[in-house]
């Protein structure tokens, strides 16, 4: 009876099995490719955090420098400190956490594989929100330790590493 | 596995999860605090209303302190695994190593109030600051310490990934004794708020944290993508980010020291500080340009058949016993761990005077290369899902829900939109956790039950 209430649930809450192309990746709670997608995604925000880095050197390699106003560059500074801070250090270190630990200690998988997943996709969808703030004309401008708006949800990956430590 | 054969990648990993999980949430009560003030128009942090106008600052650096031993532990574990494989010596001091990072954890929670000297907290508060944050150096130098005497006397190997792990020694070394000067807090009056401060934790951070990162990324690459990334490549990698990183750096100690203040967007011409400025920004353009060539090499590697062995660098802990890239399942059999560094006790054994002599070929070799899957082996493995990301995409719902709840910032107009954003991401939040509970445990596959 317990089999036959299995089969039912398997009917309406089945399970993905694809375990390559898009939708493998997408439903995938393997460490291994959630610390993948952690590298990938970090990296991304590194290359987009470098680039605001340059843009701060551009306009402070010279006295009154030209190419940047007060208002985008106090944006600019902010996201590069919460970008590289939030959603480059952290996310970089938990790709590593993910991939390596658990071979480490000869493990098959994490202790709750789905809340890893959940983990990752907070902290993508986390950093995709606080870039979309541009989008809305209005990035945070307050320094990455202060009052900026959006500011729960800029954190979002900060809540999603905390996830992540529950589920280690 | 016993916790004291742990690897020392795995013991940072649970020293950072602690550091996490006790950290986060004063952040997280902030942030709810900042929310309702900012959304609802409570009074957490509003002076006029009888706030006290630092609880936010404290509030932030109770997290913001550990956040930084959050970030540099992981590479602080890094550097611990690729020091010893290419030195051929178990690292110098394990216990120690491992219980200054826990010693570094429990002290960084009390040292948060250095970021706050100039605040206005008065002589006693700093002075036991001051104390407690000179303190947190110990452990510091302690791990230092012991990866020079792994270092000495062994057989170096200086590959990209042990030249990463050396620059992450040095840099820290210089932005920890940067760090140990702010814990002088007559001293912290003349840096704060100025470019010292930023050239300390650019050190910290990119000279220490993103180092060991490299440092991983070239060690572990192989593991991962079963292909090696290119050991020219990798030189002019680490020797570009290495000079473009202290040209963009260094000259922002004297800057600092000089007076320029950071966070702001302009400076006047005439202070002694444009010389200084420029290299930094020459710096930072090395530092695009060595970021450029560590693509160009995963580019390379990436295109090239997986034909990196299983264990590259002849090293020393588990993951190095299991097939390059690592198979679905991890192991074909759950490893048996007898010793620290158990993988190099299977492979080596002693002789009379104590080397290192290999065992056997085979001997050491429990692997199989044939292509059979997790499933054919009778492997249970989590199948895969899709409520962790429909939960997930409620709470991005839920997010955007909030921004628009007020779209007058001024104005007491509740946004239509928001509040429907808002609903729906709570729906779609809930119902991917009812999927997620409802959902069995596994599909029934019928081979292996």
């Amino acid at each position: 009876m317990a089999t036959a209430a299995m089969e039912q649930r398997a009917t309406t809450f089945r399970r993905p099995t694809a375990k390559t192309g898009l939708v493998g990746w997408l439903t995938t709670v393997d460490h291994k490719k959630i610390g993948i997608l952690y590298g990938v995604t970090a990296f991304a925000f590194f290359i987009v955090g470098g680039i605001e880095a340059l843009l701060i050197r551009l306009q402070l390699a010279t006295p009154n420098g030209q190419v940047l106003s007060a208002d985008v560059y106090n944006q600019i500074f902010t996201m590069h400190g919460v970008t590289m801070i939030f959603l480059v250090i952290m996310p970089l270190t938990a790709a590593f956490m993910n991939y390596v630990m658990p071979i480490q200690i000869g493990a098959r998988d994490m202790a709750f594989p789905r809340m890893n997943a959940f983990s990752y996709w907070v902290f993508l969808f986390g950093g995709i929100f606080l870039y979309s703030s541009f989008l809305f004309g209005q990035a945070p401008l307050g320094g990455w330790f202060g009052y900026a708006p959006n500011s729960t949800f800029t954190y979002n990956p900060g809540v999603g590493m905390d996830f992540y430590a529950i589920g280690l | 596995m016993t916790l004291l054969r742990m690897p020392v990648f795995t013991w940072m990993t649970f020293v950072t999860a602690f550091l996490l999980l006790f950290a986060l949430p004063v952040l997280a009560v902030g942030l709810f605090e900042l929310t309702f003030d900012r959304l609802f128009g409570a009074n957490f942090f509003d002076v006029t209303a009888g706030a006290d106008p630092i609880l936010w600052q404290h509030l932030f650096w109770v997290f913001g302190h550990p956040e930084v031993y959050i970030m540099i532990l992981p590479s602080f574990g890094i550097v611990s695994e690729v020091l010893p494989v290419f030195s051929r010596k178990p690292l110098f001091g394990y216990a120690a190593v491992v219980f200054a990072g826990a010693a570094i954890a429990f002290i960084g929670f009390g040292v948060w109030a250095h970021h706050m000297f100039a605040a206005g907290l008065g002589p006693i508060a700093n002075t036991g600051f001051a104390l407690s944050s000179m303190v947190i150096a110990v452990p510091t130098g302690i791990k230092i310490f012991n990866w020079v005497a792994t270092m000495w006397g062994g057989r170096l190997r200086l590959t990209t990934p042990m030249l990463f792990a050396i620059g992450l020694v040095a840099q820290f070394t210089i932005g920890g004794l940067s760090g140990v000067t702010h814990a002088i807090a007559p001293h912290d009056y003349q840096q704060t708020d100025t470019y010292y401060i930023v050239a300390h934790f650019h050190y910290v951070l990119f000279g220490g944290g993103m180092f060991g990162i490299f440092a991983g990324l070239y060690y572990w690459w192989p593991k991962v993508f079963g292909r090696l990334l290119d050991e020219r490549l990798g030189k002019w990698n680490f020797w570009s980010l290495f000079v473009g990183f202290n040209l963009a750096f260094f000259p922002m100690h004297l800057a600092g020291l000089w007076g320029q203040p950071r966070r702001t967007y302009v400076y006047p011409a005439g202070m002694g500080w444009d010389l200084m400025n420029l290299l930094s920004t020459l710096g930072a353009f090395v530092i695009a340009l060595s970021v450029v060539i560590f693509l160009a090499n995963v580019v390379i590697a990436q295109r090239r058949p997986m034909d990196a062995p299983a264990d590259p660098w002849d090293g020393r802990t588990l993951e190095w016993a299991t097939d390059s890239p690592t198979p679905e399942h991890n192991f074909h059999e759950v490893p048996i761990v007898h010793a620290r560094d158990d993988w190099w006790h299977k492979k080596y054994e002693e002789d009379k005077e104590g080397r290192p002599v290999r065992v056997p070929a085979g001997a050491a070799d429990d692997r199989d290369q044939l292509e059979v899957g997790a499933r054919e082996r009778g492997i249970h493995l989590p199948d895969p899902s899709y409520w962790p990301i429909v939960a997930a995409s409620g709470v991005l719902l839920l997010g955007y829900g909030a921004v628009f709840l007020k779209p007058d910032p001024t104005g007491t107009a509740w946004g239509v939109g928001g509040i429907v954003l808002a609903a729906l991401g709570v729906i779609v939040f809930l119902s991917g956790f009812f999927g997620w509970v409802l959902e069995p445990l596994e599909e029934p596959h019928g081979s292996h039950r």
